[in-house]
């Protein structure tokens, strides 16, 4: 999901700072220059600079710069944002570079475009040099400089440490640096560089500035003054300090020397630089003069331009995209369009053809085609995805005949954003499909966006704590700790209870750069799937590195980058359940004869609803959650539409919103539905008056609170940056509240309001996204409800993916009257397979190899191989020759008791194959013999008995599920001794009533810890009879933490609570069972 | 009449079969006794014993100046000791610090600790051979307030310590280099920044100012003796 994780750091695209609605913090003019700053490091030379870019630009406006240089190290990552932010402060970024050289004896060089072919010749000079390199690095020499230098103009940068020591004591010495400043002269002839020389309040200022004026004067270099800054202000020292020290993980009291010694690296006033530099007039002038060179060149250059070979010759896109509509629409609508889909792909065209956005559409349309020409199924997300025209081009399976969707909303041509659209593809095949993309664009025009990897909470709290000197233990508690309370202020006694004290200064610094370094980027990691696809070289727009996968590059840039600059990007994603949608398809076409699709399955079946009703949802997309079950048999879901709600509704924005419960209650005929007028009955009609959806929320900032579309949309922006630019969005809310009063809404409501649009900050969640996803809900439970043997197949096949484990899907299959046929060497495929049965035409699911633990495919493979040539195996031995199998994957079926065929129980087989000779491999690798005489197959030796607790413990062990009874029936006599009840008797309201004192024991199959829950954990336990789930509040859980956390088994005694059909156990107390339930090795699905 | 046993320890900070030495580190101690009428028996107790490192002298001569490793200084070391007491002698240490104060530490001679971590060399700017503990409050008087010291008045002996006579210096400052700006080390405490200068009065003597941010005050941080 697109905005899922709130980030703690906004783009300043996505921000818009400067648009607030008072204009009383608009920065000073900037004076007549005397100096501009150009040697600028952002914190996007990780973790060296210790300011955002958009300080550097806020403070540098404030202290009256008319531009500023950025020329972060060996990157240009930061620069978007530098330029987005100095926009926003009306100023001029310069875009630059600083580059640190292999072989040039440790002058670094800042280089900065003039032009947009300079530039394009600098992204190329980055790219070579993170090519070549590992991940994270990059490798330039002069060579690489030199024939990249056309048009740039350069800073040298003498270190310190050549100036300060004429003594040979380093090894560079003093004519070696010479040399490559010569060499740097030579490349960036006709007076294009200029050394830097800067004044830091260190012990030989003196000494040194007149080292570097005698070494400007000999190789007849002008001098340029610089503060070479790190940091916005002064106060920023302590930061970079302690990003010094992550640096070279090092801890501050031993980091010595390698911190500088003051905060001098700030940014300075062009009037204390000017006093600062006052003997050298010139080399002030000379910052002027190499800003006023890179005049020719603004990021805003960068026009984008998007890839033409999606055009058939002759056609221009507009005809083509239409050609493409209009054939799609006739396959769509067989009998004819209907007229408001009509007026609705007219309306999208012309749109369109306004923006000239049809090469985006073609690019995606001609993606989805590759993935429907190889089967492999995909559906498009996002606003722009769900319109007619994405209907027609097989995007999206999303009826607009069927929904009331807002699709004029699809592009806003107000907001200049590229339109978006995500395809979600099967994840086991996705690969194909990026492959595709590189292979028809080359790896120079298409590349994977960056994820710039920032610091947040807990790394935040832990990176700073070690640099600090903390000790780990400390650390891991704090960072728990920071953990559970989230972000802002950690309570005192809370810290008390850790046995730290809130007083203690180092832990309170800690506390404070912790909360600094929030939003720092720490390193770049690959974007799971956005692509960018240019028309001309990639690489000539933005700097391409190598990722930590291979065969994968990614540009420097992530997505709000990418948007902010107006490219083309297809976010191409893995989705577990598309894998299994159409592993089910392909089960129902072989066993039933059935084509299905997305798009022709059955619409509002009422089958399918009453069984969505009834949370009767394991292993349905989405609504299979705890929280979506028991919300299902309240919302009652009847059409399309509801479970376009039902996906929305149990959300952090609704939930904050406290929007869940009037809707629930409107919805049942609880509470009268009012409207105040037309325009508001408009946005909020089809979700009865309560705003549910981030685009309502934005609506009713419009229609109820008097906000123009310009202000609405800045909210939205303004509400990804809150937690940090707090003051702007309370004044939003303010404004949302005075406006919704005076429209004749309670305080109460509109208070609601603001929070629900906070609670959207978090979670964007925005209507279009639902309504994909509602159409896979609709899908798969459609599939589950009329082919349960087929989608348990296919869900298992698609492992690992969503809530629950195999064993939970067998068991509903069964509940649901699937025959469900143990895994053996003579039927079972790798795959799990339908099998004829004698009810009727309800096939019967065959469990798969894939379930048996240590069995590779390669074998199972082999195996199935082996049956289709000789037909059924009688004994081990022959199938071991019929395949060509070691011993090793023998012994994994047997332990799996998959030889029932051949009459060998577990033990059996083992034996058997124990007694194999196995020349090729050693046969008893893993097993311990004390025999030394061999034993016949056949042998009729007496084994030891095995009780049916053992055998079910051995069934979990090997498959990790048994077809012959529940781990818990065996202690169901001990556990009715001690009181507990069954998970049946728990359902039932008359055994069970609201608010009753009991105990109930089974199998973890589920923790879950929800962001919106406040620390509530929820535990799904199993027995015998079926599930029962337990709530668990945050001091109950922390005090039996290790119990709850690690137990396989749980035993838990608590109070009922009954809401409708919806049963839970309200935790007191939690015990362990795994003692007693012998050892089961179950694995639970655990989500935080 | 018969004495009690007397008991005399001398420590030596490596092996040694040198009986100069030996006797030197004893003499002083004999010297004190009080032996009566005389003697009648000694006993020698060896409370640890080594081996004897031999070291092969170069043909160029001894160039190692290691005082680990130097065997004068060794002896030296011991002499001290043995009359100062062991913890009394110290050995002083650099320590990575921007604080000037900070940037050495003195620690018994025996005590190895760190001595490893120690920097080689020290990248900051030049140190005096002297420093003041605690710096002595000073006052100056320049041309401007950002300008060169021109006149330094300040007292050698810190007004805490009453004892030794104190000696007042009022001098006008022929030569001013600086500010060097050391910062807090800001995880140790409040502290403010100082802007140090390296000064030279009329009488040719070169000392170690620096002025405290915030509160504009001057103080001699140390000497170059």
């Amino acid at each position: 999901m697109p905005d899922s994780i709130p980030k703690p750091h906004t783009h300043p695209f996505k921000l818009h700072a400067k648009e607030r609605p008072d204009t009383s913090h608009a920065p000073p003019p900037a004076h007549a220059p005397t100096f501009i700053e150009l040697l600028t490091r952002s914190n996007y030379t990780f973790l060296t600079g210790a300011s955002h870019p958009e300080d550097l630009f806020n403070t540098g406006a404030e202290l009256g710069y008319a531009a500023l240089g950025i020329a972060d190290t060996n990157t240009l990552a930061g620069v978007v944002r530098a330029h987005c932010a100095a926009k926003d402060a009306q100023r001029r970024c310069i875009v630059g570079s600083r580059l640190v050289l292999t072989d040039a004896q440790g002058v670094e060089v800042a280089v900065y475009p003039t032009d947009r072919a300079s530039y394009g010749r600098l992204c190329q000079l980055l790219t070579i040099g993170k090519r070549r390199a590992p991940k994270g690095e990059c490798h330039l020499t002069l060579d690489d400089v030199a024939s990249h230098a056309t048009g740039l103009v350069a800073i040298a940068i003498v270190p310190t440490s050549l100036t300060q020591k004429e003594d040979a004591g380093g090894p560079p010495t003093p004519q070696e640096h010479e040399i490559a400043l010569h060499r740097l002269r030579d490349i960036f002839d006709d007076d294009r560089l200029s050394l830097a020389i800067s004044i830091g309040y260190t012990s030989d200022d003196a000494a040194r500035i007149e080292s570097l004026d005698t070494l400007a004067r000999r190789l007849r270099l002008p001098l340029v003054a610089t503060n070479d800054v790190l940091y916005h202000v002064p106060q920023r020292r302590p930061l970079q300090d302690v990003l010094t020290c992550i640096r070279l993980s090092t801890t501050i009291e031993t980091a010595g020397y390698a911190l500088h010694a003051n905060a001098e690296r700030h940014l300075k006033s062009p009037e204390e630089m000017a006093r600062l530099f006052a003997m050298m007039p010139h080399a002030l002038t000379r910052s002027l003069a190499i800003a006023e060179r890179t005049k020719g060149f603004t990021l805003d250059q960068l026009r984008y331009e998007y890839p033409d070979e999606v055009c058939p010759l002759g056609l221009s896109p507009a005809q083509y995209l239409r050609t493409l509509t209009e054939e799609g629409a006739t396959i769509a609508y067989p009998q004819g369009i209907p007229a408001n889909v009509r007026t609705q792909i007219e309306h999208e065209l012309s749109l369109i053809a306004d923006l000239r956005y049809e090469p985006y559409f073609l690019t995606v349309h001609d993606i989805v085609r590759f993935a429907r020409s190889k089967a492999i199924l995909c559906q498009g997300r996002g606003a722009a995805a769900n319109s007619a025209v994405c209907f027609c081009l097989g995007i999206t399976s999303v009826n607009p005949a069927q929904g009331n969707l807002l699709f004029e909303r699809f592009i806003s041509k107000e907001r200049n954003e590229p339109p978006d659209i995500d395809i979600d593809f099967e994840h086991e095949r996705r690969e194909e499909v990026i492959q595709y993309i590189y292979a028809k664009y080359g790896r120079d025009r298409a590349a994977l966006t960056a994820e710039v990897i920032s610091y947040r909470g807990k790394s935040a709290i832990r990176e700073v704590g070690k640099a600090m000197g903390l000790s780990l233990d400390c650390v891991d508690s704090l960072s728990k700790t920071l953990g559970w309370w989230d972000k802002g202020e950690i309570p005192a006694d809370r810290l008390r209870e850790l046995g730290l004290d809130p007083a203690d200064r180092t832990l309170r610094l800690v506390l404070a750069l912790a909360d600094q370094i929030q939003g720092f980027p720490r390193h770049l990691s690959q974007h799971v799937g956005g692509f960018v696809i240019t028309r001309g070289p990639l690489c000539e727009s933005v700097p391409i590195e190598n990722a930590a996968m291979d065969d994968r590059t990614i540009i420097e840039w992530d997505k709000d980058d990418i948007d902010a600059m107006g490219m083309l990007k297809v976010d191409c994603l893995g989705l577990g359940m598309l894998t299994c949608i159409r592993k089910c398809f392909d089960l129902v076409r072989q066993h039933h004869a059935r084509d299905l699709t997305l798009a022709n399955i059955p619409q509002e079946d009422p089958a399918v609803y009453d069984m969505i009703c009834k949370a009767d949802t394991i292993g349905v997309f989405q609504i299979e959650s705890r929280a979506q079950m028991s919300m299902l048999p309240r919302l009652r879901p009847r059409t399309f539409y509801d479970l376009v709600i039902e996906v929305a509704i149990v959300r952090p924005g609704p939930i904050q919103g406290n929007m869940v419960h009037p809707y629930l209650r409107r919805r049942n005929g609880e509470e009268a539905i009012h409207y105040p007028n037309d325009a508001v009955k408009r946005v909020l009609g089809r979700t009865l008056g309560v705003p549910l959806f981030q685009e309502q929320a934005m609506s009713m900032a419009i229609v109820a609170a008097g906000f123009t579309a310009g202000e609405a949309d800045k909210l939205r922006r303004a509400m990804a940056a809150w937690k940090r630019k707090g003051d702007l969005i309370f004044r939003f809310g303010a404004k949302l509240i005075d406006g919704m009063l005076k429209n004749g809404y309670s305080r109460d409501f509109a208070e609601r309001c603001f929070e629900q649009i906070k609670g959207f900050s978090e979670y964007g969640f925005p209507e279009s996204h639902a309504a994909s996803f509602a159409l896979l809900v609709y899908v798969s439970s459609w599939l589950k409800c009329h082919y349960p043997a087929a989608f348990a197949a296919a869900l298992i096949n698609s492992q690992p993916m969503g809530f629950y484990a195999p064993a939970q899907i067998v068991r509903d299959a069964q509940d649901h009257g699937v025959t469900i046929r143990a895994i053996d060497a003579n039927h079972s495929d790798w795959d799990c397979t339908l099998e004829h049965s004698d009810a009727h035409d309800r096939p019967a699911l065959r469990l798969g190899m894939r379930l048996v633990k240590g069995l590779s495919q390669i074998d199972a493979e082999a195996i199935t191989r082996a049956r289709r040539v000789h037909g059924s195996f009688t004994t081990i031995d022959a199938l071991r020759h019929g395949a060509s199998l070691r011993a090793h994957p023998l012994r994994c079926l047997a332990r799996a008791d998959a030889f029932s065929s051949m009459n060998l129980d577990r033990q059996r087989a083992l034996w058997e194959i124990q007694a194999l000779d196995d020349s090729e491999a050693p046969v008893f690798d893993d097993v311990n013999t004390a025999h030394d005489h061999t034993i016949a197959p056949g042998e009729n030796f007496l084994l030891p008995f095995t009780t049916p607790a053992q055998r079910v413990r051995h069934d979990y062990a090997a498959t990790g599920l048994s077809l012959k009874a529940h781990p818990m029936s065996f202690i169901r006599g001990t556990l009715a001794e001690r009181k507990f009840i069954t998970a049946r008797v728990l359902q039932d309201e008359s055994l069970s009533p609201h608010g009753r004192r009991l105990s109930v024991a089974g199998l973890v199959l589920v923790r879950q810890r929800p962001g919106t829950a406040s620390g509530i954990v929820f535990i799904t336990l199993e027995d015998e009879t079926g599930i029962a789930n337990l709530i668990v509040k945050p001091d109950i859980y922390e005090r039996h933490r290790r119990v709850a956390k690690l137990s396989t088994s749980l035993a838990a005694w608590g109070r009922v609570e009954r809401n409708g059909s919806v049963v839970h156990v309200l935790v007191s107390k939690l015990a362990s069972l795994d003692d007693m339930s012998e050892g089961i090795k179950s694995r639970s699905r655990d989500f935080h | 009449m018969n004495a009690d046993a007397q008991r005399m320890t001398i420590q030596v900070s490596r092996p040694t079969r040198d009986a100069k030495h030996l006797w030197s580190l004893l003499r002083p101690k004999v010297e004190r006794l009080h032996m009566g009428f005389g003697v009648e028996r000694i006993t020698l107790t060896v409370g640890g014993i080594a081996r004897l490192v031999h070291r092969q002298v170069s043909l160029a001569g001894e160039r190692d100046n290691a005082w680990k490793h130097d065997g004068e200084f060794a002896a030296m070391l011991d002499t001290m000791a043995s009359r100062l007491g062991r913890t009394n002698v110290l050995r002083a240490e650099l320590v990575q610090s921007h604080r000037p104060e900070r940037a050495f530490r003195l620690l018994p001679i025996d005590d190895c600790r760190g001595s490893s971590k120690a920097p080689d060399t020290c990248p900051v700017g030049p140190r005096p051979s002297r420093l003041f503990d605690p710096p002595r409050p000073a006052h100056t008087i320049a041309l401007s307030p950002d300008g060169p010291v021109q006149r330094l008045r300040w007292c050698t002996q810190n007004a805490h310590h009453a004892h030794g006579h104190a000696h007042d210096h009022d001098h006008a400052i022929i030569a001013s280099v600086g500010p060097e700006r050391v910062g807090p080390e800001w995880w140790k405490g409040r502290e403010p920044t100082r802007d140090y200068y390296r000064v030279q009065d009329e009488t040719g003597r070169w000392l170690w100012l620096f002025r405290e941010a915030g509160t504009s005050r001057w103080f001699v941080h140390g000497e170059w003796t």
